[in-house]
């Protein structure tokens, strides 16, 4: 079809549309234009001339085929500098091209929300503030509560807390109680009491012993199961081995070397396996930070060690070592050394030993 | 992190920072500012204090004691006067969140000349940060006009806007999300102003302010001859009396006032059109160009357009606020998907 004869059925189409019923009701943008263009007298290819645009492109508008022409901001340009030339107000076309497509309501909304003007409320903005502020105060709550370090009880806290302990367990009433407490309280005071056992030579750990065997009495209690806290319940059957590993020490005559350096404050677990006599000694000659863990998984040890420390390790072979300056640590594992130094170009050193 | 905190109860804007006006869009609230980017500083003891922004400042243009300075921050586009810009944005800025309880750190999109070279951009980046913006986007102003009148940016088919701006005149062919070709003229309502004033002078000998000839322009400017003629009464100095005088000016003057600026933005257009790429010269022969900015009020400008290039110039609905429309659908669009259209 050549560009004439689409103009000539545009046209057609044109005329169609020009049905006296439409005329008579509700008429279209299209109608309103051809009945202005007519009652000026000017022609569609006048006007077309004038607004510089194709005869087709007038006709597509007068008969409203608006998805033929480039977008409803032209199609609104057009009508608008139609109008103009025929001197007549373009806001009845303007206002009957709404909801002819669902662009054209897209294109008119974006010119509407620039006229909206409207604020936030206050109370909104209020409470966000306040749902903030308690995100802030739960966030901060629960990275102290991670980054605080274990508090080790005081010796004479302690001393006081196994008085207690002792003085309360002959009272039948106050059974349950003293299961909680010595449940609660007993890590604080076997750290420390390991603690103070660690720096005394082999030959005073016997005079220490009759307290430690009250204390794993009191721990070791079948009553003592009850536990209030999950974190401790994990802890409680460990703690009851703590004792008997001490205890049993001098009695398998194993070596449990521990330095002198290990702090009061480590775990119960931690602890225990430094003393407990093992297989992979470590030894440091400057600070370092090492996680050990055995063949279970589980961490036999995790921390900063001290230049000058050394840590003798009892587990399930392979254990793996992750060592954060790998160039201070000697290993031995049953009596040979283990190389364990860095890889060229690195400090830390990844490894597993005892395969 | 504060700044991140402030970003929570701050609303995006996008601003359009004018030689003339600054319009801020709010997301999801619409323009909420659209005030003379003027600034008045009163000088005390040697320091700088700023006295009024906006409407306020405006008004006192060329009305100053001797220690209070109105000025226009801005020129040609550009950025001046970095300190006073600055001061500006803040109080601006300020002033769209003044429902908020803390201090405004929004994401602020900007637009600028599409020519404004890397220092003037990093200079309005900047006076944003300095203003408190947590980040700062920046969008080409005839991008930023196009997708304001509601062209289809993103189609692979040319689309030409023509944004007559207060300092500068731009003009663009974009085709799918991206300025195909840009030019920039120093030519806009301030040159036009500034042609009447010296029209004046020269004709009737009397000397006239910016704001009236602002108003003259306003009421009877036109581009194209042989529409009706209307005719403004103004006040001025004369040069000769050195009394003020009274006279009268009709629209044909002031189109021959402003036969130089326009004759500039057509020759811009001109050839716009010619180094345009054959295919989106079609595009834009079908459909025309689009209009925005201030200087589309100017009566029969389009008609001055479409008698020189014989295509159809059409006038983008709101082309005052275009600009600043634009670029708030462009922060909208630039949250869902990813946009190339903006630079940070």
């Amino acid at each position: 079809m050549t560009d004439s004869e689409m103009v000539v059925a545009d046209i057609a189409t044109a005329g169609a549309a020009e049905s006296p019923a439409d005329d008579a009701h509700d008429p279209t943008p299209g109608t309103q234009l051809r009945r202005l263009r007519e009652a000026a007298g000017v022609s569609r290819e006048q006007l077309a001339k004038i607004l510089c645009v194709t005869p087709t492109v007038l006709s597509q508008l007068e008969s409203d085929q608006y998805e033929r022409l480039a977008g409803f901001t032209y199609v609104r340009g057009y009508l608008r500098s139609a109008c103009k030339y025929l001197e007549a107000d373009p806001a009845p076309l303007l206002a009957g091209l709404e909801g002819y497509s669902r662009e054209e309501v897209e294109s008119r909304k974006v010119v509407e929300s620039a006229r909206a003007a409207g604020g936030k409320s206050g109370l909104g903005s209020g409470l966000l503030l306040l749902l903030a502020g308690l995100l802030i105060a739960g966030f901060w709550w629960s990275t102290a509560r991670e980054m605080a370090p274990p508090q080790a009880l005081p010796d004479s806290a302690a001393d006081e807390s196994l008085e207690q302990v002792s003085a309360e367990r002959d009272s039948p009433l106050a059974v349950e109680s003293v299961q909680r407490e010595a449940v609660l309280e007993i890590p604080p005071v076997t750290d420390a009491e390991l603690g103070a056992l660690a720096l005394e030579p082999e030959e005073e750990l016997a005079e220490a012993l009759p307290a430690a065997r009250e204390t794993a009495s009191v721990v070791a209690a079948p009553e003592a199961e009850p536990v209030i806290e999950p974190g401790y319940r994990e802890q409680t059957p460990a703690e009851a081995r703590v004792v008997p590993v001490v205890v049993a020490a001098p009695a398998e005559q194993q070596s449990a070397t521990v330095s002198a350096a290990v702090p009061a404050t480590g775990s119960a677990a931690e602890t225990r396996t430094e003393i407990a006599a093992g297989d992979l000694q470590l030894s440091f000659s400057d600070e370092c930070w090492l996680e050990v863990s055995d063949a279970q998984g589980q961490v036999l040890l995790e921390g900063i060690r001290n230049a000058g420390d050394s840590v003798t390790l009892q587990g399930q072979a392979p254990y793996t070592l992750k060592l954060g300056h790998a160039a201070v640590v000697t290993a031995i594992y049953r009596g040979s050394v283990v190389d364990v130094a860095p890889r060229p170009g690195r400090r830390t050193r990844t490894l597993t030993v005892g395969n | 992190m504060f700044k991140r905190l402030r970003g929570m109860f701050s609303s995006d804007i996008s601003i359009d920072l004018g030689t003339a006006n600054t319009l801020i869009y709010v997301r999801d609230r619409g323009i909420v500012l659209d005030e003379p980017s003027v600034v008045a500083i009163r000088h005390y003891n040697g320091q700088k204090l700023v006295e009024a922004v906006g409407v306020e400042a405006k008004r006192m243009l060329g009305r100053t004691p001797g220690n209070i300075t109105a000025i226009r921050p801005l020129k040609d586009g550009v950025i001046a006067d970095f300190q006073v810009t600055e001061k500006m944005l803040q109080h601006f800025i300020k002033k769209v969140h003044e429902n908020g309880w803390m201090r405004p750190s929004p994401r602020v999109l900007v637009c600028v000349p599409c020519q404004s070279t890397e220092v003037e951009r990093r200079a309005i980046r900047e006076s944003a940060l300095g203003a408190g913006a947590r980040e700062v986007w920046l969008i080409e102003e005839p991008m930023a006009a196009a997708i304001g009148a509601g062209l289809k940016v993103e189609e692979a088919s040319g689309s030409m806007v023509v944004d007559i701006g207060g300092g500068t005149t731009e003009i663009a062919v974009i085709s799918l999300n991206g300025v195909v070709y840009s030019d920039s003229v120093r030519i806009g309502g301030d040159r036009f102003d500034e042609a009447i004033v010296n029209y004046v002078r020269r004709n009737y000998g009397s000397v006239i302010g910016d704001a009236t000839a602002e108003r003259i322009k306003e009421e009877i400017g036109c581009a194209y001859a042989g529409s009706e003629v209307r005719e403004i009464d103004v006040r001025g100095r004369n040069l000769a009396e050195g009394v003020p005088r009274s006279f009268t000016l009709n629209s044909d003057e002031i189109l021959e006032a402003l036969q130089e600026p326009l004759t500039g933005i057509v020759q811009a257009v001109k050839s716009a059109l010619e180094q345009s790429p054959p295919e989106l010269a079609s595009d834009i022969a079908e459909r025309g160009m689009v209009l925005t900015g201030g200087g589309a009020l100017l009566r029969d400008l389009d008609r001055l357009l479409m008698e020189e290039t014989g295509l159809p110039v059409i006038v983008a609905d709101d082309p005052l606020t275009c600009v600043a429309r634009g670029g708030g659908k462009a922060l909208d669009m630039m949250d869902k998907s990813r946009l190339y259209l903006v630079s940070q």
